[in-house]
């Protein structure tokens, strides 16, 4: 096995993992702020499988120049970008509504958000 | 230029707003209103131009394309003919609700532009990840509208639908990752190019998403705790621009999925119906409703997206995502669950057009979708049709008792809610536009029923039973409201259904007769629970009867399933065999003369669906003849003795009208020619007698108030020309010579005997036996005895009622004395269609069969004869009666709690209940709340997967996906 | 408990899913078409020689708006629902470590965030970085600050002029050139230069000054909520 596919399959195996701890954390957190992290974790992990999914071995950053041959693709680490972006957008307003209702409710617990339902 | 400004000027507006709020919330307003009315122009220019209002064809479609190069390297976004009509509604949506969003968050307005942008966006868009993108905004936008409303649940709902979006994302960017791994490319038509393994992993991930998002079950707890929690207002701008755009665009993206075969959408939608629907009849929270009424119709674009394809497909989708959406928009506006709301009948009313358009009554735009998709259905996936219907009947139930419950809150203050008022006036236009289109299909060239001679009887009898109702209809009271226009509606449909010339042209009809009246008689005093039962029977016989239609390809050539459904379709309308219980509940709710045209006329509907069945069929005879004649006798003898022991006027009349259709039901199952001119001659028989009896109920209860048979009596000395054309209908519905009714029963058991069906025969005489009872009630309650003190200034009913009898009783006169001017036309008629047995031969005035003859004119003039000797005798014997108060009545032992105890109309049959104790007691309302039960049982277990916790929602999710993957390799 | 058990359960059978995936996958070695293109054409279309900026400024410029309106309405939803709710009185007092970095420091980061604004196009870096780099820096004087910040009317004010420039920015190219957001409505220019590329040096700096005063906005509100009460 190359340096390049260790570093390869070891971004899936990060990425992935993540994603199912992210996945995990969620499905059994009680705290909202502890199910908000698990959320961060996971976004991290699918943000990587999202620069995997561009990723080539023995390349270079898309980033023209005299020297360089051969690039990696670009669209992904900009997509990456777009994702990380609305990550941060989408965890700033979680956070926000996740503490009000914590305090409407008196605790951060999760179940005990139960008011509306069947 | 257009196809830009029509997407993107709300956005320009929405950074505008972000500046101008804080410092004037009125330039503010008017920046939205100028951005979003010049975007509406654009898109209306665009609409024009893509042809979209034709509907026919909405596969027009201009590129914007965007940024450097063209796709896969840069981003399209595909201006569709179906989606500008969609986009034109989100427009309108936005502009009709800005107004009340200023009232309660002024600042909220860059985020109702960004919520309009991201949905016109999503609308066109042509690239997953730019779908991505304007997914975000979406979720994003409406949590935060959620969570700044002011409502009290809304933390709660926004942080339901925060996780959800959150696990979405991660779904759908893994979903975006293993595309471009595996396609290189990020169009939505790049979907179409993965294969394999990828294949598998795209297809889960995506469907979980678009499943989760259009919240179809069984991934629709969010939703419901949604729709439950947020604001009223929130959720109209919901529904109708984020929700109708997340829909379309799943429209898009499922066809694309690589699944292999899309059959699995249908099925998931079709058990997803009945399933969330089962639930829905338990929810009672209007949010709740209304997102469960979302998830059938997510369900029902999964079965479409399963079972169709093409410009049908499109086009189905369209209509149905785009009115329901109206539909669901105007609901929420006009209905604020917090409030409690109250409506004038204007307002009732108005909240009733968006339930009739989610219940796909016609002619309303969603109808037409429905109708032509179930038809497609109904071609060529029978189980999936079947679930369907039923789900559709579940989701219309429950949509009346949300109506019904909401209307019974209807105070005197008007619906000042004008965003409302134009979303309804939009639909109703529209669906002015799209019956216009839709209008080729209708065929009033030949008829179901060949027989111009038959035809022309229902014509006249409907047009003649509506003509007479309308004179009386001013004459209301109490909180009655106008219902003329929609009786005359329902008479107007009844009266051209007979020159239906195929099914769908009856059904439209009939629909329309049947939800016309619901709405009129929902403008009686009180009457929310007698609408919510019709409307409910109206349903089920409705959704029967266009099943049999769509079975049998809109033909009235049928056998098998479809002739029994269209059967069991006009018992229930007749009220036969258990399903009384809407007669019995409607008609003493009703207004006015609406009982008389409901009972007498609008009944007669049923009867001639079945003579249309009949007719149609090979052997000119209905399905299971002897099982509806039993039927029938059944009904007419339960019927009897039900009316027997009713303690009020109104009520006891449904259950005689119920017990005398029984009789027209004997005489159609007997399927002889001489079945069948006792069931039609009973058919014009009964609208004349039941038609006068009503309006004479209706007399009375508009001049004492009240129909209890407790509080009436004696008003013979008030109302003598009520109590005469009374007396007149009663003789003849008791069946004695020389008025009317005894021909039909003459002829009736002629038929019964020429058959050899005696046991019928004895059950029918025996029910005739029953009837004497309660005529004899019926007169006594209301017209003998003493007078109540409390109707001591009554006085004769006004003249628009007494005309209209007075004109049926001259009817039942002639019937009786000179039947042979009805049978003179009718033998030879029915003797052309091809029934069984010998035709009764016409002499003069004899009629004669093979088992004897009957001279209905010897026969008067012979009763009128002993008549008069007997008055005569009367006249000269000078008995005196004495005159005692109505309460003077001795007693002794125990006191009575109250006067009404010892009035002789209370439980007047009180010794034959007694006799006949010791028969099982049956009653249709046991079995009835057995049912219903048993259904509410059925949906509390569906809905106990709606925990309330937000990860619960989440594992739903990711089970289903699990379950996708297992699916799709096992099956792939 | 049983919650454990069903979470642990979807976990690993999903992790068996991505392991059956991974196991027949085979590491590609070339670019794919679009990817291939995007090396291929990227700097003669668009004049930047960093192509992931020339994909996301460029190319998929749609996007990248889409992206600022997703951070727009997070911003504009965080302000609005924590205007909606009681505020604290006084934010809790920094050390004196914090109060005097925030004294220092900000000059130098918001010079740098503009740095990494304007070399969007030549360097790693662009609109998002840099303002984000730019918003940290008032995240310092905040955290220095020992006062709550009140409505700054600036900082809505650039958010609202640099959402309508970039939004009339793609308006230019549809009328000009026909395609929405277009590049080369500016001249080209030679690649490699500060002003070249286009409108794309231009999107960058109203990205980063959007990002910028969002994130600032979004941390003056969170300041202003999570004082003492």
């Amino acid at each position: 096995m190359t340096a390049q596919s260790l570093f390869y399959w070891s971004l899936v195996v990060t990425a992935a993992g993540l994603v199912l701890i992210g996945l995990w954390g969620v499905l059994t957190r009680k705290n909202i702020l502890r199910i908000a992290l698990a959320f961060t974790l996971a976004d991290t992990g699918v943000n990587l499988i999202l620069v995997w999914s561009g990723f080539l071995p023995n390349r270079s950053a898309p980033i023209v120049d005299a020297s360089v041959t051969s690039m990696v693709d670009p669209l992904p680490q900009a997509l990456v970008l777009t994702s990380i972006v609305i990550g941060v957008a989408v965890a700033a307003l979680f956070v926000v509504v996740g503490v009000l209702a914590s305090r409407k409710s008196g605790s951060a617990d999760v179940r005990r958000m139960k008011e509306l339902r069947w | 230029m257009v196809k830009a400004l029509a997407i993107f000027l709300p956005l320009l507006g929405a950074f505008i707003n972000a500046w101008l709020p804080g410092k004037s919330p009125k330039a503010s307003r008017v920046v939205s209103y100028l951005m979003l009315t010049a975007g509406l122009i654009a898109v209306i220019m665009l609409s024009i131009q893509l042809g979209a209002w034709n509907l026919r064809d909405l596969s027009d479609s201009v590129i914007l394309s965007t940024g450097v190069g063209s796709p896969p390297l840069s981003i399209n976004l595909e201006i569709t003919a179906g989606g500008t009509l969609a986009a034109i509604v989100m427009y309108a949506a936005t502009i009709f609700s800005l107004h009340r969003f200023a009232l309660t968050t002024p600042k909220s307005q860059p985020l109702i532009l960004a919520l309009l942008t991201a949905s016109l966006g999503l609308l066109f868009a042509t690239d997953i990840f730019n779908s991505f993108v304007f997914l975000e905004i979406g979720s994003i936008v409406t949590i935060g509208l959620t969570a700044a409303c002011k409502c009290g649940s809304r933390w709660e709902a926004a942080i339901k639908a925060a996780l959800v979006s959150g696990l979405v994302t991660i779904l759908y960017l893994l979903a975006v990752a293993v595309l471009y791994r595996s396609t290189g490319m990020l169009t939505l038509a790049a979907l179409g190019n993965v294969s394999g393994a990828s294949a598998v992993i795209v297809a889960i991930l995506l469907l979980t998403v678009i499943v989760t998002e259009i919240k179809a079950f069984p991934l629709t707890g969010w939703g419901l705790d949604f729709y439950q929690g947020t604001s009223s207002i929130v959720a109209g701008l919901y529904s109708a621009t984020w929700s109708l755009a997340v829909l379309l665009w799943a429209a898009k993206v499922l066809p694309l999925l690589p699944i292999g075969n899309p059959i699995i959408y249908a099925w998931i939608g079709a058990a997803g119906l009945v399933f969330s629907q089962l639930a829905g009849l338990r929810a009672s929270s209007s949010g709740r409703i209304m997102g469960y009424s979302t998830s059938a119709y997510a369900s029902l674009l999964l079965v479409a997206a399963g079972t169709t394809t093409g410009a049908f497909y499109t086009q189905t989708v369209i209509v149905l995502m785009i009115f329901s959406s109206i539909a669901k928009f105007s609901l929420f506006m006009l209905g604020n669950p917090e409030k409690k709301d109250q409506w004038s009948g204007f307002g009732t009313l108005l909240f009733l057009v968006p339930i009739l358009l989610l219940a796909g009554i016609p002619p309303l735009p969603i109808f037409w979708a429905k109708f032509a998709f179930l038809a497609h259905l109904a071609s060529g996936f029978p189980v999936i049709f079947y679930a369907v219907l039923a789900g559709l009947l579940l989701e219309a139930v429950y949509l009346f008792r949300f109506w019904s419950a909401r209307s019974e809150k209807t105070g005197e203050k008007s619906a000042k809610r004008p965003s409302a008022v134009a979303a309804v006036l939009l639909m109703l236009l529209a669906s002015v536009w799209i019956t216009r289109m839709s209008w080729g299909a209708l065929d009033f060239s030949g008829s179901i029923i060949e027989s111009a001679g038959l035809r022309n009887i229902f014509h006249g009898l409907f047009a003649i039973g509506t003509l007479l109702c309308l004179p009386g209809v001013f004459n209301r009271i109490g909180r009655e409201k106008s219902y003329w226009f929609w009786l005359l509606i329902s008479g107007a449909a009844l009266t051209i259904l007979p020159a239906a010339g195929n099914g769908l042209t009856f059904y439209l009809l009939w629909e329309i007769s049947a939800f016309a009246a619901v709405i009129g008689v929902s403008k009686g005093t009180a009457a929310s629970k007698g609408t919510f039962w019709y409307a409910v029977f109206a349903s089920l016989s409705g959704y029967l009867l266009l099943g049999g239609i769509l079975l049998s390809k809109g033909s009235f050539a049928m056998a098998g399933v479809p002739a029994v459904l269209i059967t069991i379709a006009a018992l229930v309308k007749m009220g036969q065999f258990g399903t009384h219980l809407w007669n019995v509940r409607t008609y003493p709710a009703a207004p006015g003369t609406l009982p008389a045209f409901l009972s007498g006329t609008s009944s007669k509907a049923a009867v001639l669906l079945l003579v249309a069945v009949a007719v149609n069929s090979s052997s000119a005879s209905l399905p299971w003849g002897r099982v509806i004649a039993w039927i029938g006798a059944l009904t007419a003898l339960g019927g009897a003795i039900l009316a027997a022991l009713a303690p009020d006027y109104k009520k006891m009349l449904a259950h005689a009208s119920v017990s005398q259709l029984g009789y027209i039901l004997m005489g159609l199952g007997l399927a002889s020619i001489l079945g069948w001119t006792a069931a039609i001659y009973h058919t014009i028989h009964h609208l004349i007698f039941k038609m006068a009896l009503f309006l004479g109920a209706a007399g009375v209860l508009y001049r004492t108030g009240t129909t209890e048979f407790n509080n009436l009596g004696g008003l013979v000395k008030k109302m003598p020309w009520t109590f005469a054309f009374t007396l007149i209908s009663v003789i003849s519905f008791a069946s004695i010579p020389p008025l009317a009714g005894f021909g039909s029963k003459w002829l009736l058991y002629n038929g019964l005997i020429e058959q050899g069906w005696l046991p019928v025969l004895i059950v029918g005489m025996f029910a005739s036996v029953v009837a004497f009872l309660y005529s004899f009630r019926l007169l006594h309650g209301v017209f003998l005895g003493q007078l109540s003190p409390k109707n001591a200034h009554a006085k004769e009913a006004p003249l628009p009622l007494l005309i209209p009898q007075a004109l049926l009783a001259m009817a039942i006169m002639v019937l009786g004395f000179k039947p042979t001017i009805l049978l003179n036309f009718l033998v030879p008629v029915l003797e052309k269609i091809g029934l069984s047995g010998l035709a009764p031969v016409i002499q003069g005035d004899m009629v004669l069969t093979t088992m004897g003859t009957w001279n209905a004119w010897m026969v008067g003039l012979m009763v009128m004869g002993l008549f008069g000797f007997a008055f005569v005798f009367y006249w000269i014997s000078g008995h005196k009666p004495k005159y005692v108060g109505q309460l003077d009545i001795g007693f002794a032992g125990e006191m009575p709690p109250s006067a009404d105890e010892v009035h002789y109309s209370n439980n007047f049959f009180r010794p034959y209940q007694r006799a006949l104790s010791f028969l099982p007691k049956i009653h249709a309302q046991k079995i009835f709340s057995g049912v219903n039960k048993t259904f509410n049982m059925l949906g509390d277990g569906v809905r106990a997967l709606f925990t309330g916790d937000g990860r619960t929602y989440l594992a739903h999710s990711l089970i289903f996906l699990l379950l996708l993957f297992v699916f799709l390799n096992g099956g792939m | 408990m049983i919650r454990t058990y069903v979470g642990l359960i979807i976990v690993l059978a999903l992790g068996a899913i991505v392991v059956s995936s991974l196991s027949n996958y085979s590491v590609p070695l070339e670019l794919g078409s679009t990817g291939h293109n995007y090396t291929q054409r990227g700097v003669d279309d668009t004049g930047s020689v960093n192509l992931v900026t020339a994909v996301v400024v460029a190319y998929r410029g749609l996007d990248t708006l889409g992206e600022v309106v997703v951070l727009f309405s997070a911003s504009t939803a965080v302000v609005l629902i924590l205007t909606l709710i009681p505020m604290g009185a006084n934010p809790t007092p920094s050390s004196s470590i914090v109060s005097f970095t925030a004294g220092v420091l900000p000059g130098a980061i918001v010079l740098f965030g503009i740095y990494i604004i304007s070399h969007g196009h030549l360097s790693p870096g662009g609109g998002f970085p840099g303002g984000a780099v730019v918003a940290s820096a008032f995240l310092l004087i905040m955290l220095g600050s020992n006062t709550i910040p009140g409505q700054s009317r600036l900082l809505a004010s650039i958010e609202s002029l640099a959402g309508l420039t970039f939004g009339l920015l793609g308006f230019w190219g549809m009328m000009t050139l026909g395609q929405f957001l277009n590049n080369k409505v500016l001249p080209v220019g030679s690649p490699g230069k500060l002003l070249s590329a286009g409108i794309i040096p231009l999107i960058s700096l109203v990205i980063g000054a959007k990002v910028a005063s969002e994130l600032s906005g979004v941390f003056a509100s969170y300041r202003k909520a999570g004082g003492e009460k």
